[in-house]
């Protein structure tokens, strides 16, 4: 920057001082808006755009050890006719799909159960948390130590009751319910939060109003408790499928795929491809097709739970 | 008198399901924490419900360097690497969320609109850039790598936090402090900030904790004990070919500790923090 003539005299020098120290404040006063954003832009850029347009690039190339030449869509071609992917992609289908539903079901259960007057229920909110601030990892350790086929507890209680012993995770079906049990258990405390919050916003008088007309609880629920819910279970679901969905932590400690490839999930297709067979153009081509099927979720849930009652809040 | 008696067998009913709840949710973790305390032969003996010896050998063991582990390096980089994520959230993520707040700009829309994306984008997907990037800059092993990856994971959500609670701020409030002869950074500091303080409090706890719990790209960016973070420590148990449960457990323990912490002493904020992230979406 070009200097600004030289002051002359000492007290134009202290003059001119302050006279510069105002211009920058008042730069960046006039410009506080671009000075807050950009670093914000350039993180963004930095640690989400280019990996992103890196890896739409990554997908088109063959990359192995010693190979890197472009193939087009051959990766895709290649994943579309694995039949460990689709295996994979099935599964995982099914296990976020379950895991969504019993924890819909579950939390809005709990909910309504909370959001009934009753004292401690800040206490009991706090607990009800607990799973979900727990690491996912420390998620499927806490579920393979407690269900461990001879030192675990889950074997002591059904040994007490009478059922006997269970091989969970050596039996391909039981595993995997196991499985979804834990990503369950890990998600119903978020949802509780959400849809408790939601349930409190819908005005007392409703229920009162329509209870003198006489209606069902049935008939509450389905006509007030729902319609009103639509928007936080949207929300609330939403997060929950497309977590469940990409879901490797729980599954890399709790049952580690197996046995067989009985519980291998989608999110550890992709880690495998990179990372075990470092065959990283299809590990990218993977990515590529998560991050479509991670949009069509997302789709799926703007078109089928369209909020209802906006316009009455 | 007979609604009276319904509703106490209604509140009753629903203390009973409650508690039912939380015992079957928190029985697994129970047991997480009286396997870390049982001596060596308990854990290896009949399961036993309320342990019959207490010992802190396990997390002794655990915090020693054993077999290529060293939890006390996976605390120092957990705890750094989080504190650091959660100030560049607070410095990065105040001025810009409140810019989006309360000011009206060129392209504000599109980088809402980015904020949200990328929020969409499964951080699974990104594996294999972000190997590539961090091996070309010799950045695997490193914190910068891991901090620079929880910007990407936390740093849009943080602010959509961030802006949620902002709006919750009058906008006369900067104003007249503008009005006082305060700048934009004055009025910022001097009077927004201070007026969110709970909402940025939740924000920083959620991010800490996020961070702290995140496992995948620790997992990929890691190889040598340096920058490794908890939880990819508490994964490695899974290799060993005889599984130490009672070690396992106390590093379950300690990787679960900020949950704990946060869940006794910051709660409130923590569930503020989560229900203004996910429900004005």
């Amino acid at each position: 920057m070009p200097l600004i003539e030289a002051p002359v005299s000492l007290k134009g020098k202290s003059q001119m001082k302050q006279r510069r120290n105002l211009t920058i404040s008042q730069f960046f006063d006039k410009h506080f808006v671009t000075i807050t954003i950009a670093p914000f832009v350039i993180a963004i850029a930095a640690a989400c755009v280019v990996p992103l347009v890196m890896v739409f690039i990554e997908s088109l190339f063959v990359d192995r050890p010693g190979e890197f030449f472009f193939v087009g869509f051959k990766n895709f071609l290649d994943i579309s006719t694995d039949r460990a992917f689709h295996a994979d992609l099935l599964r995982t289908i099914e296990y976020s799909g379950l895991s969504s539903l019993f924890s819909f079901v579950i939390g809005l259960a709990m909910a309504m159960v909370l959001n009934q007057s009753i004292r401690g229920r800040g206490f009991f909110r706090v607990w009800a948390l607990y799973p979900w601030a727990v690491p996912p990892v420390v998620a499927g350790f806490i579920f393979k130590w407690f269900f461990n086929e001879v030192y675990g507890a889950g074997n002591d209680l059904l040994i007490r009751i009478g059922i006997g012993g269970v091989n969970w995770l050596s039996q391909p079906d039981i595993a995997m319910v196991l499985l979804i049990a834990c990503d369950t258990w890990v998600r119903i405390p978020f949802v509780l939060i959400i849809l408790l919050a939601g349930l409190q916003t819908i005005p007392k008088v409703l229920y009162e109003a329509a209870e003198i007309d006489g209606a069902s609880p049935v008939r509450l629920f389905r006509h007030i408790t729902i319609p009103y819910l639509i928007a936080p279970i949207r929300v609330a679901m939403l997060v929950v499928t497309m977590f469940s969905f990409r879901m490797m932590d729980i599954m890399m400690i709790l049952t580690g795929g197996g046995p067989g490839r009985a519980t291998h999930l989608f999110a550890a297709y992709i880690y495998k491809q990179g990372f075990r067979f470092l065959h990283f153009g299809r590990s990218a081509a993977a990515s590529v097709i998560m991050i479509f099927a991670t949009l069509l979720i997302v789709a799926a849930y703007n078109i089928f739970l369209k909020p209802r009652v906006k316009e009455s809040r | 008198m007979k609604s009276r008696k319904k509703n106490l067998l209604k509140s009753r009913s629903a203390y009973a399901a409650i508690l039912l709840f939380l015992i079957i949710t928190n029985l697994p973790i129970y047991w997480m924490y009286i396997t870390s305390f049982k001596t060596q032969e308990e854990v290896y003996g009949n399961p036993t419900w309320v342990p019959k010896s207490f010992t802190m050998q396990n997390y002794k063991e655990v915090l020693s360097a054993q077999q290529g582990r060293n939890f006390t390096f996976y605390l120092r980089n957990s705890l750094g690497i989080s504190s650091i994520v959660t100030a560049i959230m607070l410095v990065l993520g105040t001025t810009s969320a409140y810019a989006f707040s309360h000011f009206r700009f060129r392209g504000s829309g599109l980088l809402l609109f980015l904020i949200i994306a990328s929020r969409i984008i499964p951080p699974i997907s990104l594996i294999i850039p972000y190997f590539k990037i961090s091996e070309t800059l010799h950045l695997r092993d490193t914190w910068f790598a891991l901090i620079w990856v929880n910007v990407y994971l936390y740093l849009p959500f943080a602010v959509w936090l961030l802006k949620e609670f902002f709006d919750t701020v009058p906008a006369e409030l900067p104003e007249s402090a503008r009005v006082d002869g305060c700048t934009n950074a004055q009025a910022f500091v001097r009077v927004v900030l201070p007026n969110s303080l709970p909402g940025i409090a939740s924000a920083a706890i959620l991010v800490f904790l996020l961070s702290w719990n995140h496992f995948l790209f620790p997992l990929v960016l890691t190889s040598t004990e340096k920058a490794r973070t908890i939880p990819v420590g508490v994964y490695d148990y899974v290799g060993d070919y005889f599984v130490n449960w009672g070690n396992m457990a106390a590093a379950g323990v300690i990787a679960s500790m900020p949950a704990l912490i946060f869940l006794i002493l910051f709660s409130r904020w923590l569930i503020s923090g989560l229900l203004s992230g996910a429900l004005k979406e």
